[in-house]
């Protein structure tokens, strides 16, 4: 498949159904056809707010039917080939119902060429393809001259610019006598030279480059011709505010447009402008080109681009104001709403859209190894543990019961050093659902849900000495909590077979029956 | 001067390498249990301990809020619990205020680390760096302080042979106290030899991890008489921080040592430390830290290090009797150790390392990359 500024024909149909923009396709419910010269057939279907894709063999039963070439599709797309232009000129017709197509051109993105890595072959193309109007003429009044590129390797080829009468055309291939021949050995290293990467005097002076003629004449090409400039990705003041208005529904805030009745005009002068005007009412949105009778509020903006700044941040609309490129006809109360009433505009992430501050989050895993010595205490507790056993210590003091245990009781200030083996079956004191499990820190991992953690009163154990594990998922519903007056639901440890001495020696609880 | 503050007793357990039979709680309780013992104190709401100040780091003990692990084993329970998580010292300086305020008359003060628990230090002490920055250069205490040893060394005419004596001399002081963590004796060679961590730091100019705690018992001047007979005294306390950026910073200065030493001096009315003051701990976290932080307290000339230890300066000034940090404490408690190593010689029972007839000393404790926070105590010996 033939690619045009590096965009494959493909690439523009694969890319719609991320471009598709629900606003541009309310109320359509239709198929279009696209018949590319060489390449194939497609077929959009918009319906109910969603649009499908396809590759067809005939577009039968669409409503509207684009015939054009590769190079042509691919250039109104990607804002390589003015489209009015190309209509004019026959280069693109539309079959069948003409307004129901226009409908498409609202309904996508604009198609952005990715940033891949442009080939030697590209830059040249790019070149020559920019170099007629590259052309300044006032600099070389009556120039008279020829100018042949002669150019090897892989993307070279050979090209004249013929200049005469202050005009300059380019032709494939040389002609006979030019004024002076440029012999390029190699294609990427002029592509380098015209990117300013290196300079025509270092490929001369290493033989890799020879001017055949008028020196003077090639000395002059800098004069002669504007500076390359590689194709940059980009929004336009118009793709701006086309997206802008294509977005501005989405962007509505009913919250904040209670009991409003009004609608809005936009002004917009310049370049990329034109007069769109948002209609709010019974808490909906919409838009509508042109002008309405007596709009709530008109704003008038003298240029698309400040505009543009505006809604990107860089300015501020007071300052339009002030400085008179900008004025408010009507509700002035109301324009000072547009903040709440629509969300701030995002121009698409895919053009970098340049927001006004990244701010950059640092992921990390902070990992660092420990071994926790269990010491004396909690060291016999988790021991036992591998004997099936649970053994608590006791206050020599107030008789309280510590499982696990601990080196001291907290509440008398004395060593609880008295050793005495509990349960392992209790009552639940305490039972809940975990639904939102806490993940381990480094895997992630986190336990099925819900599950059921209890709080159980080991036999042996009084007052609130009781100890925490799981119940069995299958039986949390059927469990009851107790209390010192009414027993709780009686409950026995699922030993695991292999203990290692860890709370997970205990699978976890089930009722004992 | 103004009220005085006690230390009525201290207690520590022996700095370990590695304390694998206990977890900090056991080694607290044994601290806890010898000042109950010593002091008869309670935790009577009227008479008794009202709070207890605890000091400990949340990386170190990996745990969020790490004094909620200890706070039974303190005795804490039921009452007021405040920690410190920066060094030690400033527990001091923390205890000094409650009592000097009025609001307590007895503060119970608690320390524990347990270096040995994480398998690589230098990592939680990369941690104490920013995660944009510093911490993926891979900062730690140990190369940054390098940074700031080199470029003193040429500054003081320190060399590596100075170094090798200050850590032989370590070690040869702490073989004379019974707490110090038990090291194998090594000689000039073995110290000039010693491997490279961060030039011009050696592996055994750096102090060893270590396992300690410790407590104090301290209490305002008017009931210390229900405590202990013999009391120590805090007459003088001061701290200063300095940039957390070692780009803001000009790491030969001594400006946050020197400006904690003047608030200190000046509290403790000492006009000439040299005169007055019979024993200095330093916290020496690195050898080179020896004579450095000695220029900073005004006890050796300002970019005389080398002189100073060639003249037998840590000898005149009985300085780190007790072997110093160099020769083992934990991160954050070497302050705790500078201070009880100075109780111990001011109530003269330092057994064989007993320098006669002190009558005040300085305790120092520095934290931090480059000894960006310093923090310097006086005490005084009893009535």
């Amino acid at each position: 498949m033939a690619e045009y500024w590096g965009v494959k024909v493909e690439d523009i149909f694969n890319t719609m159904p991320e471009r598709f923009r629900l606003d541009g396709a309310k109320g359509v419910d239709a198929s279009f056809g696209y018949d590319i010269k060489d390449e194939g057939k497609w077929k959009l279907t918009v319906k109910n707010g969603a649009m499908k894709i396809e590759k067809a063999a005939d577009l039968a039963g669409c409503v509207s039917i684009m015939v054009a070439d590769g190079e042509t599709f691919v250039g109104v797309n990607t804002g390589k080939v003015d489209g009015v232009n190309a209509f004019t000129s026959g280069k693109v017709k539309v079959e069948g119902d003409f307004s129901a197509f226009g409908k498409t051109a609202k309904m996508f993105k604009k198609f952005v060429i990715g940033k891949k890595e442009m080939s030697t072959k590209d830059y040249i193309l790019d070149m020559f393809g920019t170099l007629v109007s590259r052309f300044q003429p006032k600099n070389v009044p009556d120039l008279n001259a020829s100018i042949t590129y002669q150019i090897g390797g892989e993307g070279g080829g050979v090209w004249t610019a013929i200049i005469k009468d202050n005009k300059c055309t380019l032709k494939e291939g040389h002609v006979e006598k030019p004024t002076v021949k440029l012999e390029i050995n190699e294609a990427k290293d002029w592509v380098d030279v015209m990117l300013g990467k290196s300079d025509p005097f270092s490929l001369l002076s290493a033989g890799k480059a020879a001017i055949v003629g008028e020196t003077a004449l090639a000395m002059k090409l800098g004069e002669i011709f504007a500076k390359y400039q590689p194709p940059k990705i980009e929004f336009t003041t118009k793709d701006f505010i086309l997206d802008m208005f294509g977005t501005l529904v989405g962007r509505f805030q009913p919250q904040n447009a209670e009991g409003l009745d009004a609608s809005i005009t936009y002004q917009i002068g310049g370049e990329g402008g034109g007069v769109w005007t948002a209609i709010i009412k019974d808490g909906k949105c919409s838009l509508k080109e042109g002008h309405v009778d007596k709009a709530t509020v008109k704003l008038e903006i003298n240029e698309a681009k400040d505009w543009v700044d505006v809604m990107l941040g860089k300015s501020d609309p007071f300052s339009l104001l002030s400085a008179g490129k900008a004025a408010i006809v009507g509700e002035t109360a109301l324009a000072m709403k547009l903040g709440e009433l629509f969300a701030k505009y995002q121009p698409p992430a895919s053009i970098g859209g340049e927001p006004e501050q990244e701010l950059l989050v640092l992921k990390k895993t902070i990992a660092v190894k420990q071994r926790f010595a269990t010491g004396p205490v909690m060291g016999k507790f988790l021991n036992a543990m591998k004997d099936k056993k649970l053994i608590a210590n006791k206050c020599p003091s107030c008789g309280r019961i510590q499982i696990p245990p601990r080196e001291v009781c907290a509440e008398c200030r004395v060593s609880a050093d008295e050793w005495v083996e509990v349960g392992p079956k209790g009552q639940v004191r305490y039972m809940e659902y975990v639904y939102y499990a806490s993940p381990d820190p480094l895997t992630g991992e986190t336990r099925e849900t819900p599950y059921g953690m209890v709080n159980i009163l080991l036999d042996g154990c009084k007052g609130h000495d009781t100890f925490a594990h799981l119940i069995r998922r299958d039986q949390m519903d059927i469990i009851k909590n107790g209390n010192n007056e009414i027993a709780g639901t009686r409950v026995r440890p699922v030993w695991n077979d292999k203990r290692v001495g860890s709370v997970f020696d205990i699978k976890h609880f089930e009722i004992d029956e | 001067m103004g009220k005085r503050v006690a230390i009525c007793a201290v207690a520590q357990i022996k700095n370990e390498g590695d304390l694998w039979y206990a977890r900090f709680q056991n080694m607290l309780k044994e601290c806890f249990e010898s000042i109950m013992g010593q002091t008869g104190v309670t935790f009577d709401m009227e008479k008794g301990i009202r709070n207890v100040i605890t000091c400990s780091d949340d990386v170190f003990d990996a745990r969020t809020i790490s004094d909620n692990g200890m706070t039974d084993v303190v005795g804490a329970h039921f009452r007021g619990e405040e920690k410190m998580a920066q060094e030690s010292i400033n527990g001091l300086g923390y205890a000094m205020a409650c009592i000097l305020s009025g609001h307590d008359d007895v503060i119970l003060y608690m320390g524990h680390c347990k270096e040995s628990q994480t398998e690589s230090r230098r990592m939680n002490m990369n941690l104490a760096f920013d995660p944009f920055y510093c911490r993926p250069l891979g900062m730690d205490f140990i190369n940054v302080n390098a940074m700031q040893a080199r470029a003193y060394m040429k500054k003081s005419g320190v060399r590596d042979e100075h170094l090798a004596k200050v850590v032989l001399r370590s070690r040869a002081n702490a073989k004379k106290n019974p707490f110090a963590r038990e090291n194998a004796a090594v000689s000039e060679k073995d110290v000039l030899n010693s491997p490279m961590l961060a030039d011009p730091i050696r592996e055994l100019h750096y102090y060893p991890v270590t396992d300690w705690a410790y407590g104090m018992l301290l209490c305002c001047e008017e009931r210390v008489k229900e405590f202990t007979d013999n009391p120590v005294w805090i007459s003088g306390y001061g701290s200063s921080i300095d940039s957390y950026f070692l780009g803001d910073r000009d790491l030969l200065s001594n400006f946050s040592l020197k400006n904690a030493a003047e608030r200190a001096y000046k509290m403790a009315g000492v006009k000439d430390p040299k005169k007055e003051i019979g024993v200095f701990e330093l916290c020496d976290h690195s050898a080179y830290q020896m004579p450095m932080w000695a220029e900073g307290l005004g006890i050796a000339d300002e970019g005389a290090g080398g002189k100073w230890i060639d003249g037998g300066g840590m000898e005149k000034f009985n300085v780190n009797t007790s072997g110093g940090m160099l020769n083992g404490n934990p991160l954050l408690l070497g302050g705790a150790a500078r201070a009880i190593e100075c109780f111990h010689q001011l109530s003269a029972e330092a057994g064989e390392r007993q320098v006669k007839g002190v009558k005040k000393a300085l305790a120092h404790g520095t934290y931090g990359a480059a000894g960006q926070h310093q923090a310097v105590v006086i005490m005084e010996k009893g009535r």
